[in-house]
């Protein structure tokens, strides 16, 4: 699916040197995943549902062993099976007509987690 | 690994994986619940009594002097579903194991696991720290000789009184809805401990107890390979037949008048393709087989019943035949009051 309008969101910093970083590479990929930190569920895969719910809720699930990933970036929670993970970001990092980058930062691990989603 | 004991006389070939846990599940769910609890802990006092020396303590390696330090411990919280089944999970006989009075204290409601930082250790089960998928959470570990024990007692309670919505740590175990009833963490642990640990001549006794009792037991105890089938490494494959017992040899058969063959039909007509209605229904997945499956149903535990279905930008309103959307990638998508979504398929001979 291609994007028709692009806009580069400004990441809502707490502090920092206000300096604008570069987009990185998973912002030039609109295709609907969630990866890092392990994570590697990818629409063009197959067999993964991604949906919204009208609270702007998304769920991930592979449906071969019922991985269930769930973000809500409204009040920014993040869980896998039903387990909460806590995060120390989520920013909406790009957004185009039909695309929305997401990038998370877990709190314990300070890994990142990418939810692209083109619903 | 032992000889089992009572092997019903249901057979559950032929039937494979949400089909076969439907039946299953039929088969034993109790027909009697005790209710008082006097009766409750005879029953399990019965199956449990060591002699003079006290009651088995699944939690501890010393047996329970009197009734006075034994609890009934449900070995699944009660507390991971919503009424009415909880109060059943709290009467059900195979979900409730003898212990001493202070596990509940460690235990509370930790889900199964492998203990890697323990904060209660009697050496004989813990409670402590464990991980699933690098996050930390509470988890119990019970003792090497009563894992498969207490996986098998998991698995009765997946398959006997599956929820569409689980609460609290329930959902770290089990799937909301159908088949497969039991996560991937859950089905990973569970297998092993089912494995490593397989059935003894007590838990038999406890089982035969059980079904004396309740009208039915554990069949996790009872068939040894039913959660291969289910989850294990023969996950989606058909379950045997039973084998066909034909009239014993040295009782000699009457020899009949031979018949001659039927002539052959030169032009049978093709069997009739089953409707929907008719079959057994194929949750979405994401691969399919045209000469197999035959069917793309629109089904599935994480989304609503009543929601509108789309194939490849194409509206549907119900079950659709593979052979018509060919073989190659498709994109199923859904939409209803609460969510929209869509999942891509891919269909092969």
């Amino acid at each position: 699916m291609s994007c028709s309008q692009t806009a580069y969101v400004e990441p809502d910093r707490v502090g920092g040197s206000g300096v604008a970083e570069k987009p990185e590479s998973q912002l030039d990929d609109n295709s609907m995943r969630v990866v890092g930190n392990k994570l590697n569920l990818k629409y063009d895969d197959g067999g993964i549902i991604f949906s919204e719910d009208t609270e702007s809720c998304i769920s991930v699930v592979r449906l071969i062993d019922d991985y269930r990933v769930m973000f809500d970036p409204v009040i920014s929670q993040f869980s896998i099976n039903g387990a909460e993970i806590a995060l120390k970001e989520a920013e909406l990092r790009k957004q185009s007509d039909d695309c929305r980058w997401y990038r998370l930062i877990g709190k314990e691990s300070a890994d990142t987690i990418w939810f692209v989603v083109n619903l | 690994m032992a000889a089992l004991g009572v092997r019903p006389t249901n057979s559950y070939g032929g039937l494979t994986s949400q089909e076969l846990a439907r039946e299953i599940a039929a088969d034993y769910t109790p027909t009697k619940y005790i209710e008082s609890e006097a009766d409750l802990l005879k029953a399990v006092t019965k199956y449990s009594s060591v002699g003079v020396n006290g009651f088995f303590d699944y939690f501890s390696a010393a047996a329970i002097p009197n009734t006075n330090g034994l609890i009934m411990l449900p070995v699944v919280s009660d507390t991971w579903w919503c009424s009415p089944q909880n109060a059943m999970v709290t009467k059900d006989l195979n979900n409730i194991v003898p212990a001493n009075n202070a596990v509940d204290v460690h235990r509370g409601a930790f889900i199964p696991g492998k203990v890697v930082r323990a904060i209660y250790d009697n050496g004989f089960w813990r409670a402590g720290i464990g991980y699933i998928d690098d996050m930390e959470t509470n988890m119990y570990e019970p003792a090497a000789q009563v894992k498969g024990d207490i996986a098998r007692i998991y698995m009765y309670m997946a398959i006997v009184y599956p929820q569409s919505l689980w609460l609290d740590a329930g959902v770290m175990i089990y799937t909301d809805g159908g088949y497969p009833y039991i996560c991937r963490y859950g089905r990973e642990l569970l297998l092993k401990w089912h494995r490593d640990d397989p059935v003894d001549e007590f838990e038999r006794c406890r089982n035969t107890a059980i079904r004396e009792v309740q009208g039915s037991g554990n069949p996790f105890v009872e068939i040894e390979d039913l959660a291969e089938y289910l989850w294990g490494n023969k996950a989606g494959e058909v379950y045997p037949q039973p084998p066909v017992i034909g009239p014993d040899p040295a009782v000699p058969t009457p020899d009949p008048t031979p018949q001659p063959e039927p002539e052959p039909n030169p032009d049978p007509e093709p069997e009739p393709t089953p409707t929907p209605e008719q079959r057994q229904t194929i949750l979405l997945k994401g691969v399919y087989s045209i000469a197999t499956d035959v069917w793309l149903d629109f089904k599935s535990p994480y989304i609503d019943a009543g929601s509108q279905w789309a194939v490849d930008g194409r509206p549907v309103s119900s079950s659709l035949m593979l052979s018509e959307l060919g073989e190659g990638r498709h994109e199923v998508s859904f939409k209803n009051e609460k969510s929209h979504g869509k999942l891509s398929i891919r269909i092969e001979k």
